[in-house]
């Protein structure tokens, strides 16, 4: 089903009735009846998958229609959700109604769009170093951000490969075992990550010549641990390109044609 | 063994007929879906119980990051998830860092609603917040005044939020995403409240280490992670008058199909290659 439906908003960036409108719950776009909905995108579908056998111009057509979509949906979704909300309101306020409360302005923000358009100096060969001022702002908010970023994300990790590795019950698995209990199989398991980490991390010492006959079998077993993790990766990729189609099969024989139940 | 010509033909069979295959296999299975029981996975369940244990009025976050892009694997687990909060009467907040995906996220909220039947109403009972741009400072925002990031969307007036002054008043925060937007909250989240993430398949690799690391309080995978969590609510939920299993169950089968034929092709694709080598012909 093609349509297109506005989502809640408190305030709209347009004063007209319209675009007011569009700000209510149950206002929305309902461009097609349902089965013409159905039958357009069903043949969408179709044209998109006649890539399969080979380049067509029907294909090229659907492909730009949906890229076309995405860009105009992400150009009114951004006017809608951002500009609006997070930069012009804020920045010029609202006088108080019944419904909704006083907005205080805030006109200093308005300097940031004059650094803003700075970025389109790019495109200026005598004034291009204006362009790396909105880009410098960017880039220093983002590096600020990358020690804590780092220590967050990497240290649980790094104390995650401290584990236990002797068992202390000498039971293989126990279904409800009390805190602190190493079964076999956990230690095992255990054993088997921490060596593994090990002979992976061996495999990138490149700041020396790998010499020794012991770094050289971690090396490469690590090599082949890193291949069964790329096979890994590999298996759950197909998995999900499967999902894709097998969800638009769904839609074109459950959904449009009804061939079948739809649970 | 065989002939040469059997071999090359083998080793060199036209990609179309392989497609070819898949699609009468995947439309065979999507027609007359084959039913097996099904083992959840301990990732999947942990989260489920998390979410299962929650009580009425409870908070969540959840950032929906996915599109139509993915909806074979992410719609699933997205309605499941709905379906779970719903019925233990738990609030949510929908966040977004792609333009696109709140609007998906709220015609699927809709969608479970009519389905449930339960009058779960935006702006009393689930909230909206809708799409931020710049990720990093989002999440970050987020963390640090989820106020101050969320006032300016008009949400902060329903009642099940206005309690709410920092995310570590929240009861969890739920990544539904296709995109690697959850690295973001491994690096921001400096331990505010549990943090859950339901991905693609593609995505499992990547993410498990922070699952068995705890970073991840639980963690559903692809379609096999929706099937899990549609057994968890049938178990739950067993009730006839609940729908419990939708595109999790129904995609198990053609999924199952479909890899069989990469494995089978990929292993007769391999014996060719040997065979034409030892022959000299590859």
């Amino acid at each position: 089903m093609l349509h297109l439906t506005a989502q809640a908003q408190p305030d709209n960036v347009f004063t007209g009735e319209w675009w007011r409108r569009l700000g209510e719950k149950d206002f929305g776009w309902q461009i097609l009846s349902e089965p013409a909905g159905l039958f357009i995108a069903a043949i969408f579908t179709l044209g998109l998958y006649t890539l399969l056998y080979r380049e067509n111009k029907f294909y090229r057509i659907v492909e730009h229609i949906f890229v076309g979509l995405a860009a105009g949906f992400s150009v009114v979704q951004i006017i809608v959700e951002v500009l609006f909300p997070l930069y012009y309101r804020p920045m010029v306020g609202r006088a108080p109604t019944e419904d909704l409360p006083m907005i205080p302005s805030y006109w200093v923000w308005a300097a940031l769009l004059p650094i803003g358009f700075l970025a389109f100096f790019v495109f200026s060969t005598k004034n291009a170093w204006l362009s790396r001022v909105p880009i410098g702002i960017i880039i220093g908010l983002w590096a600020g951000q990358q020690f804590n970023a780092f220590m967050g994300r990497y240290l649980p990790q790094l104390s995650s490969m401290a584990q236990p590795v002797f068992p202390n019950t000498w039971t293989l698995a126990e279904p409800n075992q009390a805190i602190g209990t190493l079964t076999i199989s956990q230690a095992l398991s255990n054993i088997v990550l921490v060596i593994t980490f090990l002979v992976v991390l061996s495999y990138f010492l490149y700041s020396f010549e790998q010499k020794s006959k012991l770094v050289q079998r971690s090396a490469m077993t690590g090599r082949w641990l890193l291949m069964v993790g790329f096979g890994v990766i590999f298996g759950t990729t197909m998995m999900t390109r499967f999902v894709l189609f097998i969800d638009r099969a769904y839609f074109i024989l459950i959904d449009w044609l009804k061939l079948g139940p739809p649970n | 063994m065989g002939s040469t010509k059997f071999w090359k033909t083998l080793f060199s069979v036209d990609r179309r007929v392989l497609y070819l295959i898949l699609i009468v296999l995947v439309c065979w299975q999507v027609l007359k879906p084959i039913d097996a029981k099904n083992i959840v996975l301990p990732a999947s369940a942990d989260l489920y119980n998390y979410l299962s244990n929650l009580k009425k009025g409870d908070v969540v976050l959840i950032e929906s990051d996915w599109t139509t892009s993915t909806q074979g694997e992410s719609k699933g687990q997205f309605k499941a998830l709905m379906r779970l909060l719903m019925r233990k009467g738990v609030h949510f907040v929908i966040t977004s860092i792609d333009p696109q995906a709140p609007v998906i996220a709220g015609l699927v909220v809709e969608e479970v609603v009519k389905e449930e039947g339960i009058p779960y109403r935006q702006g009393v009972d689930w909230a909206m917040g809708g799409y931020f741009p710049n990720a990093e400072n989002h999440v970050t925002s987020m963390v640090n005044n989820i106020r101050r990031e969320l006032t300016p969307k008009g949400i902060m007036n329903a009642p099940f939020l206005q309690k709410i002054n920092d995310l570590s008043e929240l009861q969890g925060v739920i990544l539904v995403t296709a995109s690697s937007s959850i690295n973001l909250w491994y690096e921001r989240i400096r331990n505010k409240a549990p943090l859950m993430l339901m991905c693609t398949a593609v995505m499992a690799g990547e993410n498990f280490p922070y699952y068995t690391s705890r970073q991840l309080e639980g963690l559903v995978i692809g379609a096999k992670g929706a099937y899990d969590f549609e057994t968890l609510l049938a178990q739950e939920f067993p009730d006839p008058k609940y729908i419990n299993f939708q595109a999790g169950r129904r995609y198990m089968s053609p999924l199952f199909f479909a890899l069989m034929l990469l494995v089978v092709s990929v292993v007769l694709g391999n014996i060719a290659m040997i065979v034409l080598k030892k022959r000299g012909e590859a």
